[in-house]
């Protein structure tokens, strides 16, 4: 399917339209957000005692944390830090999954079982606790923790590519090229991957909330990034100091993004998903989208064909003949 | 009376955005006790969508705009759905096309048949009854107990006609049944088809793109275009004095292994679109002996010899028995 | 042999060829040493093709007629037996550095003309593919022009309004002209049609099959045609074999094979195919079962269980294909 068309199939789902415009609103905060602000997180400012974890007021739309700071714009301001681990991790992780997965997929035998075993291996080891070790002995920082997930989050990408793969090489549109002398680049490049994108796409915005979630988790279990207050980080702070007062201003707005971002990413992604990997919607005896497509249409673009004619044609039913 | 007299059946296809495409166009047969038609044309020339009218098995884009059907003498358009439930297996019963790739994959092909006896009969041994009809399309009845991924092509498409004939129908609609079987397989299905159609006076209607399947076990033939009836008549005198144009330039393509010396020709041009159809006859864009009436008005099917209809301008004007 | 090998005229030569699949034996049976089993796709076929011939190869599923094509093309490697294109190996050259060269040669048309075509490629980039790959066009207009060229010979005229469209805007008839577009455009030498028409409308198919039949006449192209369908290859071929089980069971000129064929399976299949005629009335030799898996064959001649007309002597000896008259071979005990 061409990018146009899937943007059309997207605008056709409400769902996945609410989805876009939940995530659109949390880019503008995140792009905006020196502008949107009301204070800036990281000046040092003077605090009283009575500031600590202070309720909502006028100048202060969500309080103040435990430090005195304004919640509200802590809260713009990690809206950056998720946003950035998200794409970034996921960009990561889509690249490493995406060339094990070709790798595997077309070329099999050992290449493709070492791999394939490398990814199960990683696939079966609990992430979050080997995160957290690899945190704790490697050190905090926002890079490393970019680079912890994108390097443990790649192996259902992997599987997923190489699925495809698999079933795309079989094609007779890869085997005609073959036949023309074409090399496992070219054929990599220009008949299996587009036809293995737009899964890769679908599943590029499932990762990013995975490793949003990924970030958030390990910001709770207090290894975030210090210099970096990410919405995990706020909801450690919270759970750490201000369950006792009560303070849900503190509590509740962190984690609410959280949910917010992952949603919309979720809602774009399955609505991505499910577009670009048709399944059949057919009558059970007759497929009339399927024929309505074939018999609109001017002249020269009109079907003419009697299909599934013919033993060699394989076990596949004979398509619609009117 | 006849045994099923379809009258001016018209039905439409509903696409998104409101058009209707007039896949069938008053197409009216009539089918006696015993006698087999075949329901001849490429694709979308409105065949299938016909007999699913018939059925009154339309998907959701198809409606029925016009027309009678009478099974010996009873509407059947006029029953409600729970009444032609009962008609529906009992006294018409369908193989549709690519049924053989139909079967439920995790059931024993036994079971499946007897789920067809259980909705529709009560009150009778099932097992015998799924033993005898397998026994009647040429399968020993031992192989009831096995899954379709046993039997070979031809024999899952004998135990469609097995479920087919489950509540002993007087009528046996089947939509390219031999279409994606070898040679030697499609003789066989086509022996026992006949065979049926002898021994119990089986009225069988043939919807098929091959003339020559046709040719061997049918005794009336309709040939349909563009939606619309182009001729009709017993099988002799379609193969033998065709009159429409289309007709006779559909056997002119036709290949004859008797023949071979033969050129064969093809039909230049395509079917028309649905949506886009000529104003005139339909077939008059491809036709060679087409004259200005063509374009313009869409020739009535008459009668020009008993029992012999085409629907032509070029014929004389005076119709048979006016 | 009608012709004689190692003839200037001949361009392809097949000897003896195998191919087996194995089938897995899975961990248990590999454990419990359980004796290995194959498919016996293609089980000892030979033939010669002269150049700017039409052989049809004839067989129902099971008849390892496609296997042979791509076994031929050197798209599969051969489990014994011998390929020759022009007196050379074709699985040697396979995988030497003249590999390019043979892909120019020999190329291949599929049945399906959806499936052969990648739906996100342009009329252009496909034709001009093969090019790219040989490097044969020494600019962009010279590619271009050779697009043309290939467009119009295979009949989608005008060539220029066809150059920018995507297959899913093609008819199924015009596909197959594009596929075969993409073929020409590299001049093979051989060109292989495994059911060029069969799931082509019948109106359209004597045009693709007329056109190939004008590539031969105006191109010297040699043409292999696969097919279940023998009255079309009755209509379109020089010389017919007919395959069953792996084997050619019969080969011979098409119109010999049509009207004397010695085959016992040859003249049950051309006794069931239906003709556009209703009052010709035949006597239809209608086999019973099915073609037998190819893994676990029957004994001595492999059509014996079926054979209407069996004796003994075929359930233990093999027949090999023998002349019955010039250039007529059948592989029959009773002939």
């Amino acid at each position: 399917m061409h990018i146009i068309d899937i943007w059309r199939a997207f605008r056709r789902r409400p769902m996945a339209m609410v989805g876009l415009f939940m995530l659109l609103a949390v880019v503008f905060v995140a792009v905006f957000a020196p502008w949107l602000a009301p204070y800036d997180p990281h000046e040092s400012i003077d605090v009283t005692a009575a500031d600590i974890l202070a309720p909502p007021d006028a100048d202060h739309l969500l309080g103040r944390d435990d430090a005195g700071k304004d919640v509200l714009s802590l809260l713009i301001y990690g809206a950056r830090i998720s946003l950035l681990v998200g794409f970034t991790a996921s960009f990561m992780s889509i690249i490493i999954g995406t060339t094990v997965g070709l790798t595997a997929g077309y070329y099999g035998g050992r290449v493709g079982n070492t791999l394939m075993r490398v990814t199960d291996f990683l696939m079966v080891i609990p992430t979050l606790p080997l995160m957290l070790v690899i945190i704790s002995v490697w050190g905090r920082g926002i890079e490393k923790i970019v680079l912890v997930i994108g390097i443990l989050y790649w192996t259902y990408t992997a599987r997923l590519v190489r699925s495809q793969v698999l079933s795309v090489k079989e094609r007779k549109f890869v085997l005609r090229s073959r036949a023309i002398g074409t090399g496992h680049f070219r054929i990599i490049s220009r008949h299996i991957f587009p036809q293995v994108l737009p899964l890769i796409i679908a599943q590029a915005v499932l990762d990013i909330s995975t490793a949003i979630i990924a970030e958030s988790s390990l910001a709770f279990l207090g290894l975030g990034d210090p210099t970096a207050i990410s919405w995990g980080m706020m909801l450690n702070f919270a759970f750490e100091r201000a369950i006792s007062r009560m303070a849900w201003w503190f509590l509740l707005p962190p984690g609410i993004a959280i949910v917010w971002v992952s949603l919309s990413l979720v809602l774009i992604g399955t609505a991505i998903e499910d577009i670009v990997n048709p399944r059949l919607r057919t009558h059970h005896l007759f497929d009339a989208r399927k024929m309505i497509a074939r018999v609109v249409g001017g002249g020269a673009g009109s079907p003419d064909e009697t299909l599934g004619s013919g033993p060699s044609s394989g076990v596949e039913a004979g398509e619609v003949a009117g | 009376m006849f045994l099923l007299d379809v009258r001016n059946l018209s039905v439409d296809y509903m696409t998104d955005d409101g058009t209707a495409l007039h896949a069938v166009d008053d197409v009216s047969f009539t089918l006696e006790k015993g006698r087999s038609l075949g329901m001849v044309g490429e694709s979308g020339c409105g065949k299938t969508t016909a007999m699913l009218g018939v059925l009154r098995l339309l998907p959701a884009e198809g409606r029925i705009v016009r027309g009678d059907v009478l099974f010996e003498g009873t509407d059947l358009f006029a029953l409600s759905e729970n009444e032609m439930r009962a008609y529906r297996w009992k006294h018409l019963s369908l193989v549709f096309q690519g049924a053989m790739n139909a079967l439920n994959p995790v059931r024993r092909v036994g079971d499946q048949i007897a789920e067809a006896i259980r909705l529709h009969e009560s009150g009778i041994n099932i097992k015998a009854r799924v033993r005898d009809l397998l026994q009647l399309v040429g399968i020993t009845p031992d192989m009831a107990r096995q899954y379709p991924h046993q039997y070979s092509g031809g024999m899952r498409q004998r135990a469609m006609i097995a479920m087919a004939l489950a509540c002993s129908p007087e009528v046996l609609i089947a939509d390219e049944p031999t279409t994606a079987l070898d040679v030697m397989v499609q003789a066989q299905i086509l022996e026992l088809l006949q065979n049926l159609q002898r021994e119990f006076g089986l009225s069988i209607v043939l919807v098929t793109h091959d003339l020559g399947v046709v040719a061997e076990i049918c005794d009336d033939v309709l040939v349909m275009y563009g939606g619309k009836v182009a001729e009709y008549g017993t099988v002799d005198v379609i193969y033998n004095d065709p009159q429409h144009p289309y007709t006779q330039r559909l056997l002119q393509a036709f290949p004859d292994v008797d023949n071979p010396a033969i050129t064969l020709t093809s039909i230049a041009g395509y079917p028309p679109p649905l949506d886009a159809l000529p104003p005139g006859c339909r077939f008059e864009p491809r036709c060679t002996c087409a004259s200005e009436v063509c374009a313009t008005k869409s020739p009535r099917l008459i009668q020009i010899a008993p029992g012999h209809f085409v629907a032509c301008h070029k014929l004389r004007s005076t119709p048979y028995g006016a | 042999m009608e012709h004689k090998p190692g003839s200037e005229n001949i361009v392809l030569q097949v000897n003896h060829l195998h191919k087996l699949f194995p089938i897995s034996r899975g961990i248990v049976g590999s454990l419990a040493r359980r004796p290995k089993r194959f498919v016996h796709a293609v089980d000892g076929v030979s033939f010669c093709m002269a150049k700017g011939e039409i052989l049809g190869l004839v067989g129902e599923s099971g008849s390892g007629k496609s296997t042979a094509a791509l076994t031929i093309l050197g798209l599969l490697e051969p489990t014994e037996g011998e390929v020759l294109f022009n007196n050379q190996s074709v699985p040697e050259l396979v995988h030497s550095r003249q590999r390019l060269q043979l892909r120019r040669q020999m190329q291949i048309i599929f049945q399906d003309p959806y499936e052969a075509l990648n739906p996100r490629q342009t009329v252009f980039d496909t034709i001009a593919e093969p090019l790219e790959v040989h490097r044969l066009a020494a600019s962009q207009a010279d590619k271009a022009e050779r697009v043309m060229v290939a467009l119009g010979t295979a009949g989608l005229k005008p060539p220029e309004t066809f150059l920018e469209r995507y297959p899913q805007e093609l008819s199924g008839g015009q596909r197959q002209r594009l596929v075969i577009a993409a073929a020409l455009v590299l001049n093979p030498q051989l060109l292989v049609a495994d059911e060029p028409v069969s799931m082509l409308d019948v109106s359209i198919r004597a045009d693709i099959l007329n056109l190939l039949r004008q590539l031969r006449d105006e191109h010297g192209i040699t043409i292999l045609y696969i097919t279940h369908d023998l009255a079309t290859a009755a209509h379109f071929t020089d010389r017919l074999a007919v395959m069953y089980l792996g084997r050619i069971v019969e080969i011979g000129p098409t119109a010999t094979v049509l009207h004397d064929p010695q085959h016992p399976y040859t003249q049950a299949l051309l006794s069931v195919i239906p003709v556009p005629n209703p009052r010709k009335r035949r006597k239809r030799v209608i086999l019973k079962g099915e073609t037998p898996n190819p893994i676990d064959l029957p004994s001595g001649c492999r059509f014996h269980p079926r054979c209407p007309v069996v004796f003994d002597q075929c359930r233990h000896v093999e027949p090999t294909l023998a002349s019955v008259s010039p250039g007529h071979q059948v592989a029959c005990l009773r002939s």
